[in-house]
């Protein structure tokens, strides 16, 4: 069972505070979809919302083409999966699964099969007679997300579920999520700051700022054609080379920036910016080639490598460009790669790899 | 110094703690010892044990009957005063109400006024009120000493961590009774347990209130004191042992259950 989630022109202040800004945002039945942001950007704002634990100050909440903007949680088609797990910490786990099955007065045989089969999908099966302080942090995890998936919701609500888990064990939680995901079938709504997280797992990412919606699409998409600066940075690193946009002229980009005038594909270019206009082109540390350019490749110039690491998969430099001092690139070079500080790179990139965005006002 | 000085603080240190204990305790030791006089005054010489005047007490209606009042009493208002005590702190520490920190102070106010003074207003305001005298009326008094002490440790024990299980409860559609019976009074139940028995051990030996709000049916300590009126009698001391003994089960029970508490996550 699951449903679409439709939000319309939601606001919701804390005093003067603005935690959320007019956002409108459909989610189909059935997706996975994340609500990436920093703190304090609304993502779990928007998330009570929509369970139903706060009340927004306007807008409407519109659940399976029901408007469930003033029902209270306990009748709302959602479940929540807690960060803190929320357990009740008296019951056995089995009781807790059941919980929500038994407020909904279904009879005991029923609910222990439920139950039985909720755990099962947890793979947790054996554990039903514990107590939540016997399990460890990632079991205790995956009950609450069988406690709340017991009760068939349309909607699962996921608030930062996997916060407190060790990498390794978040990682593999997040496997079992879209797995469990896309056997239930229910829409998923979860909360995180982690982008790689969200890349991980998300069929669509709603990326989050200050109260607004700056980006939502596919993992591939939010990364690789960001909508906005902001979003740009938030998924990952990425260099910003400022610029003016001096020219649109059929297919054909020509922006000014400090290093050199670029000659760039129009499709480049995500929204629209008149010639005159300030831009900023985006380019990813891993799009960056070091040594000489390709055939048709944009050229940065050359930058002197300030700071080199290695990071298992590669190494990661930070150069200065030669000319233009206040420019810095970092660059993922590979993992064989022999870099040391002072070495001279002639950087590049695949022009259909670059990302110019109307400069925004930050 | 060295090892003498070491002994002469051991000696000094045991001294003080046997001083201590005896200035506390001997009073209650006494009075057991002579509940069990052979005799017929609680006074030194002791004349070897012997359980008589515990049949005594057994045997005197008035005092059985009161017995089963106190218990009554502090059973009773116990419940009462834990259930209200309860309920306030649930609403004060989960809903944002008006004047809270007020409500607050005006909850736990009643603790640092005297017996004395409430029992004096109780008693005023029964009788505007056209409330008889009775056993009801002190359990009502004990209510209102022990309410505040409920909400006091009861509210200490409300964390923002149980708010978000209460949360989870509601979510999984619960109402609000099934919250609050099935989630918050069990995960709280040490603290609910703690406030009850305090409140029988306050209610079970309380004076003044039950000395000025009762009539014909008294509580055991009003009893006592009317016994006291007619002279020192092992009977007395008997009675007085029973009620210690009583309180100190009580203590014990606290003990045991609550103040230990196991791995409760």
């Amino acid at each position: 069972m699951s449903a679409d989630v439709r939000i319309e022109g939601v606001s919701r202040r804390f005093g003067d505070f603005v935690a959320l800004d007019e956002v409108s945002l459909t989610i189909a039945a059935g997706r996975y979809a994340v609500l990436l942001g920093p703190s304090g950007s609304g993502k779990t704002t928007l998330l009570s919302i929509i369970g139903g634990f706060l009340a927004a100050s306007s807008g409407r909440v519109v659940i399976a083409n029901e408007d469930v903007t003033h029902v209270e949680a306990a009748r709302r088609p959602t479940t929540t999966v807690f960060q803190d797990y929320a357990l009740f910490p008296h019951m056995t786990v089995g009781a807790n699964v059941g919980f929500g099955l038994r407020m909904r007065g279904v009879a005991p045989a029923q609910r222990a099969q439920r139950v039985a089969e909720m755990l099962e999908l947890v793979g947790l099966g054996s554990t039903a007679g514990r107590k939540p302080h016997e399990l460890s942090g990632g079991q205790r995890q995956r009950i609450a997300l069988a406690r709340a998936l017991a009760v068939e919701p349309k909607v699962l609500l996921l608030d930062e579920p996997l916060g407190a888990l060790d990498l390794k064990l978040r990682r593999q939680m997040q496997e079992e999520l879209k797995a469990i995901q896309k056997r239930v079938g229910t829409t998923f709504i979860h909360v995180t700051h982690d982008q790689e997280e969200a890349m991980a797992i998300a069929d669509e990412i709603v990326v989050m700022n200050a109260g607004r919606i700056e980006d939502r699409g596919g993992p591939e998409r939010v990364y690789l054609r960001p909508a906005s600066p902001f979003t740009a940075g938030f998924m990952g690193e990425s260099n910003a080379l400022a610029g003016t946009l001096q020219s649109r002229t059929k297919g054909k980009l020509k922006v000014a920036t400090a290093i050199a005038t670029l000659s760039l594909p129009a499709t480049a270019l995500i929204g629209s910016a008149q010639a005159g206009a300030l831009v900023v082109v985006l380019v990813r540390p891993e799009h960056l080639k070091a040594g000489a350019p390709g055939r048709g490749d944009v050229e940065f110039g050359a930058g002197i490598v300030e700071d080199v690491g290695f990071f298992g998969t590669h190494h990661r430099a930070r150069l200065r460009h030669e000319a233009v001092g206040n420019q810095r690139f970092l660059v993922n070079l590979p993992q064989a790669a022999a870099v040391t500080v002072g070495e001279r790179l002639a950087l590049s990139a695949e022009p259909a790899l670059l990302v110019v965005l109307p400069a925004g006002p930050a | 110094m060295g090892g003498a000085g070491k002994r002469l603080t051991g000696a000094l240190g045991l001294t003080y703690a046997a001083g201590i204990y005896g200035f506390i305790f001997l009073p209650v030791a006494i009075l057991v010892l002579f509940s069990l006089q052979d005799g017929r005054f609680p006074i030194p010489p002791f004349n070897g044990p012997s359980l008589k005047w515990y049949a005594a007490v057994v045997a005197d209606g008035r005092l059985t009957a009161a017995l089963g009042n106190s218990l009554l009493v502090a059973f009773l208002s116990s419940a009462v005063a834990t259930v209200l005590g309860f309920l306030a702190a649930y609403g004060l520490a989960r809903y944002r109400l008006p004047a809270s920190g007020l409500q607050r102070a005006l909850l736990t106010a009643p603790l640092t006024v005297s017996y004395l003074i409430i029992a004096l207003g109780l008693l005023i305001t029964f009788n505007a009120a056209g409330i008889p005298k009775s056993l009801t009326a002190v359990g009502i008094g004990h209510v209102v000493i022990n309410m505040p002490l409920c909400f006091a440790i009861i509210y200490s024990q409300m964390g923002a961590h149980q708010a978000t299980i209460e949360r989870a409860a509601r979510d999984l559609g619960a109402r609000e009774w099934q919250v609050l019976s099935l989630v918050t009074a069990p995960m709280l139940w040490p603290a609910i347990f703690a406030a009850y028995f305090l409140s029988v051990t306050f209610s079970w030996d309380e004076f003044i209130i039950a000395f000025l709000l009762s009539r014909f049916e008294v509580t055991l300590p009003v009893e006592i004191w009317s016994l006291l009126r007619s002279g020192l009698n092992p009977k007395t001391n008997a009675v007085g042992s029973v009620v210690f003994l009583f309180s100190a089960a009580l203590v014990l029970v606290l003990e045991f259950s609550v103040l230990r508490k196991g791995p409760r996550a």
